[in-house]
C-alpha cells in the first residue's frame, strides 16, 4: 500500500458458507456497521448473521401503491367528471367500476417503479466503479469463494485491529483495498451522449408545442391509409361498374322498399299525406286526446331533439353543434313559422315522411299513424304560439306577407316565390338571421367571398346565386349548403326583383 | 446456518385427533338436527332448508376440493416448503366419500315436483321450467336435463375419488418405503400432472352444474375459476389453523415455523387478490356489455334485500382481509395469521351465501340462524371426516424426500 493512496478497506476471504457465515457473526458482535459479505449465491441466514434489520422498501411500495390508486381515481374523475364530460355507452360520466381497471394498473404501475428505484437508491446505487472489484481475488466473490470487507468509513475501523479480528474469523486472505481516488464523475463521453440524447428528446416535445399553437397548411399526415380511405361507396359517390354511374341503386322498378309501401297504392292521402296531387288538408285520423298524447311522446322522441320541446327550433342537438360552432350546421327549422304554420297537413307529414332540405325521412323510423300523430300534436303546438293559431284557426288575418297594395306584379310573385320555394327557411325578411343572411338590406351591399374577392350584390350577382350557389361562397359559409329547389328562368327574375325591392 | 437433521418417524396425534373428531361429529350431528326442526318450522315446504344446504355443501365441496389442488400442486411444482403441511390437504382431499354422501339430498328436487314455484324447480329450476323464461330454459336442456345432470355427478365424484385415493395411498407407501428411487414420490409427480387438468375440468363443471344453473339464465364462463379461488382461499386458511391447533397440542413443534406461515399468508394474501380480480372481472364485463340476460343475475344481487350484502362482500372479503394479511410481520406471526385465518373460513361462507341465496329470492335475504346451524353441522361433519384419518395416519408427510429441505427452508 503506497502512502499516497487512500485506503478502502480491508477484504477477507472465506471457503465455506460455515466460514463466512461465523466471521459475519463475529464481525456483527464487534459492533461494526459499514462493511458487507459479497458471495457467489444467495445465503440463507445471512442477514440475521449481518445484523441487518428489516429494510424499509414495504413501505415506500405501500405508500406509492396506494398514491398511484388515489391518482388513479382523481385522473379519471377529472377528465370524466369535469374536465370533458363525455357519456360512453350510456354510463354516468364518472363511473367507478370502469375505473378501477386503471386505478389498478396504476397501483402496479406506481408500487413497481417506486419499488424498483427507491432499492437502488437505499443500494447507493447507481455507482460509477466498487473498488473491490480492482482487487483480483475477488473476482471469484461470482464463482466459488465467500468475501467479506469492511471499509475504512466504519467508526470503529482501525488498520490494525481490524486485519486481527478478520484473521481471527478465519479468514484464508487478508488484503487490504486501496481506493483508486478515482473522480466519482460520469466518463466525458458518457456525460457527452446523455447531453446529445436530452437535447434530442426534446425535439418531439418541441414539434408537438410548434403542431399545437399553429394552423396547418398541408392536409394531414395519413398514418391508417386504409382506415381514412375506406373500399366502399357513399352516398351520392359515382361508380363505374353501373352504366348510369350510380353506386347507390334506385328502386328497381315494380318493387317496394318497405313492409306497407304497396298500401301507397290502396290509400295514397293516408300514407304519403298526398292524393291526387293535392294534399290533405286535415289528419285523415279521428283526433282523440289519446292519439295527441301519441304524438306528443313522438314528438318529443323524434322531433325534440333538434326542433326542441317547444317546436321553436332550439333542441339540445342544435344548442350543442352551436356550442361547438360547427361548421356548415344548418339549424333545425323554428316548426312555428308562419309559413309552416301554413302548410296543409298532408305536406307536413310528408316532411317528417320523406325528409327535407337536410332533415332526413322518418318513414322507416315512425309508424305511419305515428307521424300523422305527430303532425296533429304539432298543430295544437303550434296554436299555443300567437301567429300559428291566428294562421290555424284565423283568429287574426293571415301572417302580414303582402307587400304594399301597389306592388309591382313581378315583385308581388317573387314574395310569394320567397315562401313557396322555401327560401324563407334559411333566409328571413325582417334582418333576422337564420341559417343564412336575411334578405332585408341585401341589395347593393358589397359581398366578401372566401377566395378573397369582392362583388356588389347586384341583379347579376343574384340571379348567379340564385341559378349556381357555389360559384361564389361568402365568407363565414361553407360551400354547398344552399339547395336549390327546381326553378324556372321566370321564376328567377320575379326572385330577382323582390330582393332588389328589399334594398335599404 | 444447519437445520438439524430430521427424524423420519410417524407423528401420531391418535388421542388429540380421536377427541375432535368426535366433537365434530356430535357438533355435526345436532346442527344438522338443529336446521332440519328450524328448516321444518319455517312452513316453506323445506325450501330455505334446501338452498340453505346447498350453500353448506358448496362450503364443504370447496374445502374439500382445495385439499385437492393444495396437494396436486406441490407435487405438480416439485414445492419443498409445504412438506410438513402437506399430509393436512391430502386430509382434507380425502373426505371425497362425506362429499358423496352430503349430496345425496339433492336426489330429493331432482326427482319430485316439490318447491315448484314461479321460478321452476327448488334449487334447480330448469327441472321444471315454467314462465317467463321457460322458453330460453328449453334451449339448454340438451345440457341441463336429469339424467346428464346425475350422470356428470356421478362423474365428477368418480374422478375425485380416483385422485383423492390415489394421492393419499401413495403418499401413505412413500411414508414407510426406503427405497432409495422413490418409486411412489416419482409416480406421484408423473400423475399430478393430469390429475390437475382434470381436477380444473371436474371443478369448473361442478361449480357450473350446481351453483351456476341455480340461475339457469345466467352464464359466466369464470365462474369455475371465482369457485376456485374461493377453493385455494379456504384451504390455505384450514391448513393454517391446523398447524397452528397441532402445534399448541405439541405437534410438528419444529416441523412448522414462521417460514411455512409466511408462504401459507402469502397463499391467502395472494387468493384474496386473485378472488376480488377474478370477481371484478366477472362484474365489469357484465356491467360495461349491459346485456339484459347477464346484468340479471346481478340485478339480483342489488335489489333492496341484498345490496347491503353485495357492498359488504367488497369490504369483508377483498378490503378487509387484503389490509389484514399484507405486512410481512402478520404473515410470520401464526398468532395473527390464524386470526386471518378464521377471518377468512367465515368470509368465505359470506360470499358463497352471495352466490346461491339471491337466486332463490332476489327480494328477500332468508339469512338466520338456520344457516348458521346447518353450516357448523356440515363443518362439524367435515371435521369428523377430517380428524378421523389422523388418528391412524401420521398427520407428518415423513417419508417424502424432500423433508429436509422443508424444514431448511427460509424466505429471503
Amino acid at each position: 500500500m503506497s502512502d499516497n493512496k487512500k485506503q478502502f478497506g480491508v477484504l477477507a476471504e472465506y471457503e465455506t458458507v460455515d466460514e463466512i457465515m461465523s466471521a459475519a457473526a463475529k464481525v456483527r458482535d464487534a459492533g461494526y456497521t459499514k462493511w458487507d459479505c459479497y458471495t457467489p449465491m444467495p445465503v440463507h441466514g445471512l442477514d440475521d448473521a449481518m445484523g441487518i434489520k428489516q429494510t424499509k422498501l414495504p413501505w415506500f411500495t405501500l405508500c406509492a401503491g396506494l398514491t398511484g390508486g388515489s391518482l388513479g381515481v382523481l385522473m379519471q374523475w377529472w377528465m370524466n367528471a369535469v374536465d370533458y364530460p363525455f357519456i360512453t355507452s350510456g354510463k354516468p360520466d364518472w363511473s367507478l367500476p370502469a375505473n378501477i381497471p386503471i386505478v389498478f394498473e396504476l397501483t402496479i404501475l406506481f408500487s413497481a417503479l417506486t419499488t424498483f428505484f427507491t432499492m437502488w437508491i437505499l443500494n447507493n446505487l447507481p455507482r460509477w466503479y466498487n473498488p473491490l472489484s480492482r482487487v483480483e481475488r475477488f473476482a471469484r466473490a461470482t464463482d466459488d469463494r465467500f468475501f467479506l470487507a469492511i471499509e475504512t468509513g466504519d467508526p470503529l475501523f482501525d488498520a490494525a485491529a481490524t486485519e486481527s479480528l478478520l484473521r481471527e474469523t478465519g479468514a484464508h486472505a487478508i488484503e487490504s483495498v486501496e481506493d483508486p481516488d478515482e473522480s466519482p464523475e460520469p466518463p466525458t463521453w458518457l456525460k457527452h451522449s446523455l447531453m446529445i440524447a436530452g437535447t434530442g428528446l426534446l425535439i418531439p416535445l418541441m414539434v408537438i408545442a410548434y403542431a399545437r399553437y399553429n394552423t396547418q397548411e398541408a392536409p394531414r399526415v395519413h398514418l391508417v391509409p386504409d382506415m381514412d380511405f375506406q373500399e366502399k361507396y357513399k352516398a351520392q359517390n359515382p361508380s363505374p361498374l353501373f352504366e348510369d354511374g350510380r353506386a347507390a341503386r334506385t328502386q328497381v322498378a315494380g318493387t317496394f322498399a318497405l313492409e306497407d309501401d304497396h298500401l301507397v297504392l290502396e290509400d295514397p292521402g293516408y300514407y304519403t299525406g298526398k292524393a291526387g296531387g293535392e294534399y290533405l288538408n286535415e289528419v285523415p285520423i279521428e283526433i282523440t286526446r289519446e292519439f295527441l298524447e301519441r304524438g306528443r311522446q313522438r314528438f318529443m322522441i323524434n322531433c325534440a331533439p333538434c326542433h326542441g320541446y317547444d317546436g321553436a327550433g332550439n333542441g339540445t342537438v342544435n344548442q350543442r353543434a352551436q356550442s361547438l360552432q360547427t361548421a356548415g350546421w344548418i339549424p333545425p327549422s323554428n316548426l312555428h313559422q308562419a309559413y309552416i304554420a301554413a302548410q296543409p297537413k298532408g305536406q307536413v307529414f310528408e316532411s317528417i315522411t320523406m325528409g327535407i332540405r337536410n332533415m332526413s325521412g322518418y318513414k322507416s323510423a315512425i309508424t305511419t299513424e305515428d307521424r300523422w300523430a305527430i303532425v296533429a300534436y304539432l298543430e295544437a303546438l303550434q296554436g299555443t304560439q300567437e301567429g300559428g293559431a291566428r294562421q290555424l284557426w284565423g283568429a287574426a288575418p293571415a301572417v302580414d306577407e303582402g307587400g304594399p297594395v301597389d306592388e309591382d306584379p313581378l315583385v308581388a310573385k317573387g314574395r310569394e316565390l320567397h315562401t313557396s320555394k322555401t327560401c324563407i327557411a334559411c333566409h328571413s325578411l325582417d334582418g333576422t338571421k337564420l341559417v343564412s343572411g336575411s334578405f332585408l338590406g341585401l341589395a347593393g351591399t358589397e359581398r366578401k367571398f372566401t377566395d378573397g374577392t369582392t362583388a356588389i350584390a347586384d341583379e347579376a350577382y343574384l340571379r348567379e346565386s340564385i341559378k349556381n350557389p357555389n360559384a361564389k361562397v361568402v365568407e363565414g359559409y361553407a360551400p354547398g349548403l344552399m339547395v336549390i329547389p327546381p326553378i324556372t328562368d321566370e321564376e328567377t327574375d320575379a326572385l330577382v326583383a323582390f330582393i332588389m325591392s328589399l334594398k335599404q | 446456518m444447519h437445520t438439524p437433521e430430521v427424524v423420519r418417524e410417524p407423528i401420531l396425534a391418535t388421542d388429540t385427533a380421536a377427541r375432535v373428531s368426535r366433537v365434530g361429529l356430535v357438533i355435526g350431528v345436532l346442527g344438522l338436527l338443529l336446521a332440519v326442526a328450524l328448516g321444518a318450522a319455517e312452513g316453506d315446504g323445506m325450501r330455505h332448508f334446501f338452498w340453505a344446504y346447498l350453500v353448506a355443501f358448496a362450503y364443504v365441496f370447496t374445502l374439500t376440493l382445495g385439499g385437492m389442488f393444495f396437494t396436486l400442486i406441490q407435487h405438480v411444482s416439485g414445492a419443498k416448503w409445504s412438506v410438513t403441511v402437506r399430509r393436512l390437504g391430502e386430509f382434507a382431499m380425502n373426505t371425497v366419500p362425506l362429499l358423496i354422501v352430503m349430496a345425496l339430498p339433492f336426489l330429493y328436487p331432482l326427482f319430485t315436483h316439490s318447491g315448484v314455484d314461479e321460478y321452476g324447480g327448488l334449487l334447480w329450476p330448469w327441472i321444471h321450467a315454467h314462465g317467463d323464461h321457460a322458453e330460453l330454459v328449453e334451449h339448454k336442456s340438451p345440457f341441463l336435463n336429469t339424467p346428464f345432470f346425475l350422470g356428470r355427478m356421478v362423474f365428477y365424484f368418480v374422478v375425485w375419488m380416483v385422485i383423492s385415493r390415489f394421492f393419499m395411498k401413495r403418499s401413505l407407501m412413500q411414508d414407510t418405503d426406503r427405497d432409495p428411487s422413490y418409486p411412489h414420490t416419482v409416480k406421484m409427480r408423473n400423475l399430478s400432472a393430469p390429475s390437475i387438468i382434470a381436477f380444473a375440468l371436474t371443478l369448473s363443471f361442478a361449480a357450473f352444474d350446481w351453483l351456476m344453473s341455480t340461475d339457469p339464465i345466467w352464464f359466466s364462463t369464470i365462474f369455475g375459476v371465482y369457485i376456485f379461488a374461493g377453493c385455494v382461499l379456504a384451504i390455505h386458511s384450514w391448513i393454517v389453523l391446523c398447524s397452528v391447533f397441532l402445534q399448541k397440542r405439541g405437534y410438528l413443534k419444529n416441523l412448522v415455523n414462521a417460514e411455512h406461515y409466511h408462504d401459507l399468508g402469502k397463499f391467502m394474501l395472494a387468493f384474496t387478490i386473485f378472488w376480488a380480480y377474478i370477481a371484478f372481472s366477472q362484474f365489469m364485463l357484465i356491467w360495461y356489455a349491459n346485456i339484459p340476460e347477464e346484468t340479471g343475475w346481478f340485478q339480483h344481487r342489488i335489489t333492496p334485500a341484498w345490496k347491503g350484502w353485495s357492498y359488504a362482500l367488497i369490504l369483508t372479503n377483498f378490503a378487509v382481509p387484503f389490509f389484514g394479511i399484507l405486512s410481512r410481520h402478520v404473515k410470520r406471526n401464526k398468532t395473527a395469521l390464524a386470526f386471518w385465518a378464521v377471518y377468512i373460513l367465515i368470509v368465505h361462507f359470506i360470499d358463497l351465501y352471495w352466490i346461491v341465496m339471491p337466486n332463490m329470492d332476489p327480494h328477500h335475504n332468508p339469512f338466520g340462524l338456520m344457516d348458521v346451524s346447518l353450516l357448523i353441522g356440515m363443518v362439524g361433519l367435515f371435521v369428523w371426516a377430517f380428524a378421523r384419518q389422523a388418528t391412524k395416519n401420521s398427520v407428518l408427510a415423513y417419508g417424502d424426500p424432500k423433508l429436509q429441505d422443508c424444514v431448511a427452508h427460509v424466505n429471503f
